[in-house]
């Protein structure tokens, strides 16, 4: 073999090594931007759900807030029976107001120690607790509770499915996405993790 | 000259007594106890002990005059607005803490402290339009004779010229019957005055009630009510509408006093500029009606 001919096979091989890291190196560098940018654009996304969520949380909280805060709460605990129908019928009148502004609210009821006083919309069957997501029939629901006093409550149950829908066409995203979210030990409305996959 | 000044004596002494001797300033201060008389009549401006965040804004001002005093407050409950003038009251309470409409005929009973304007207001059914007296003829206007309205309404339609016809009515299975003696077919050029007698039971909302029921067309409450109600109760927003002002006159509702208190009086009086000076008075008027207290002024002078 002549020298020639030894330093042409050294620099072929030398050139492949090199070929080969350098595409190596840029798939990796191609891999790496796509991981980090569908990274973000979830970040991005379940940042952007999460605060559409606690706006229509905190939306739906201030519309009850006349409802809460009304004489018209206390009469449906008294013996007057006129007043009492009154009551019933005006609160009623207000909450489907409120449930027609928030098409994500499934219903909307009143309780006193834990016993129904009065309901507005197709109540939701389940053992349900403040912030936690029940999946009921392919369809979650999130519970919110605002207290009028020590023993009455305001119980709104909120279909998520339909707030993810509101999300997905406010933003323009493809309509097959998907909602998942991690339930890891005690999951609360706040911390929980959204995770949009498209 | 003996026999004269026995009878004398004895007139002042009945006089006296009339309503009761009350405790003074020392006397409270000395047991720390200020014994506080209201109605318990399920009312958010008065005393409503079973609601928690609106337990009464009487009761609420009677409970921060007696931390100003350092005493602690006892509650005298009563059944009704007529009672407070009944004889001997001032030796169960040292105060009545109520909305009472200060008139010269009670003031001469009792002492009254003003606490807060007041105006009478007319109200109606969602619809109804009346912007001047004139409006009211062809109208019932339900009164209470308990109440000063009666004779307010009565000096207001004389003094504009307006015929009325006064019918007595007792609230019977959710209706306004009249009452047979005396009844008056009202023309529709006059204004047809239904009065409930003094001896009916009067609950809270009674008025409303009667007007969204078709049983009246027009009520008349004090402005100082009818501002915690309108603003805090649904079933009257949707079904109630403000009409006008009785007269344009501005009055005054007040906390009543024994006349032999006049130190306690007095110590209202101070109590209510530090409560108005300080935003205390601000903050409770916002709570019980959600319109600051400057605002409820302008409303009701304009």
């Amino acid at each position: 073999m002549t020298i020639r001919r030894k330093i042409f096979r050294t620099l072929i091989i030398t050139n492949a090594i090199i070929l080969t890291l350098t595409v190596a190196v840029a798939m990796f560098s191609t891999l790496n931007r796509t991981v980090k940018y569908e990274s973000e654009k979830l970040n991005i996304l379940s940042r952007g759900f999460e605060s559409f969520l606690g706006d229509s949380i905190s939306g739906i909280s201030n519309s009850l807030a006349a409802v809460r805060d009304s004489n018209d709460i206390q009469f449906l605990f008294q013996s007057d029976t006129y007043l009492k129908s009154l009551s019933e019928a005006s609160i009623k009148n207000s909450l489907r107001d409120v449930m027609s502004n928030y098409k994500e609210i499934e219903s909307i009821e009143i309780t006193s120690s834990s016993s129904n006083v009065l309901s507005q919309g197709s109540s939701v069957v389940f053992q349900a607790h403040e912030g936690k997501v029940y999946t009921q029939n392919n369809d979650s629901y999130l519970m919110l509770k605002i207290g009028v006093n020590s023993q009455v409550n305001l119980v709104v149950t909120i279909s998520l499915d339909r707030i993810f829908k509101s999300f997905i066409e406010e933003n323009n995203f493809d309509r097959y996405s998907q909602l998942l979210f991690y339930e890891g030990g005690d999951l609360t409305m706040w911390t929980c993790k959204v995770i949009l996959q498209s | 000259m003996l026999r004269i000044s026995a009878t004398f004596c004895a007139i002042l002494l009945l006089l006296v007594c009339a309503v009761g001797v009350g405790r003074d300033l020392l006397d409270i201060l000395g047991t720390k106890e200020l014994r506080v008389g209201i109605r318990n009549i399920s009312s958010e401006v008065v005393y409503f002990p079973k609601n928690e965040n609106r337990p009464g804004f009487c009761f609420e001002l009677a409970k921060d005059f007696a931390d100003y005093l350092h005493v602690k407050m006892k509650i005298v409950e009563f059944d009704n607005l007529y009672s407070y003038f009944d004889d001997g009251v001032f030796d169960k309470v040292d105060i009545i803490a109520d909305v009472l409409t200060i008139t010269d005929a009670r003031k001469k009973v009792i002492n009254l402290v003003p606490f807060v304007e007041n105006g009478e207001i007319l109200f109606g059914r969602t619809g109804e339009s009346v912007s001047k007296l004139e409006d009211l003829k062809g109208k019932r206007v339900l009164v209470l004779e308990d109440f000063v309205f009666f004779n307010l309404l009565k000096t207001e339609l004389d003094n504009a010229k307006i015929g009325y016809v006064v019918n007595r009515v007792y609230p019977k299975d959710n209706d306004l019957k009249y009452l047979n003696d005396n009844y008056t077919k009202a023309s529709k050029n006059v204004v047809e005055i239904l009065l409930v007698s003094k001896d009916f039971e009067y609950y809270d909302y009674f008025d409303y009630v009667q007007v969204i029921q078709k049983n009246a067309d027009v009520g008349i409450v004090d402005t100082f009510s009818f501002a915690q109600r309108y603003f805090n109760t649904l079933f009257l927003k949707q079904n109630i509408v403000p009409l006008m002002l009785l007269r344009k006159e501005v009055g005054y509702l007040g906390f009543g006093f024994s006349k032999s208190s006049p130190l306690l009086a007095k110590e209202f009086e101070r109590f209510l500029t530090y409560a108005k000076s300080s935003g205390i008075f601000n903050t409770l008027f916002k709570k019980y009606m959600t319109i600051y207290y400057s605002d409820y002024l302008n409303a009701i002078e304009k």
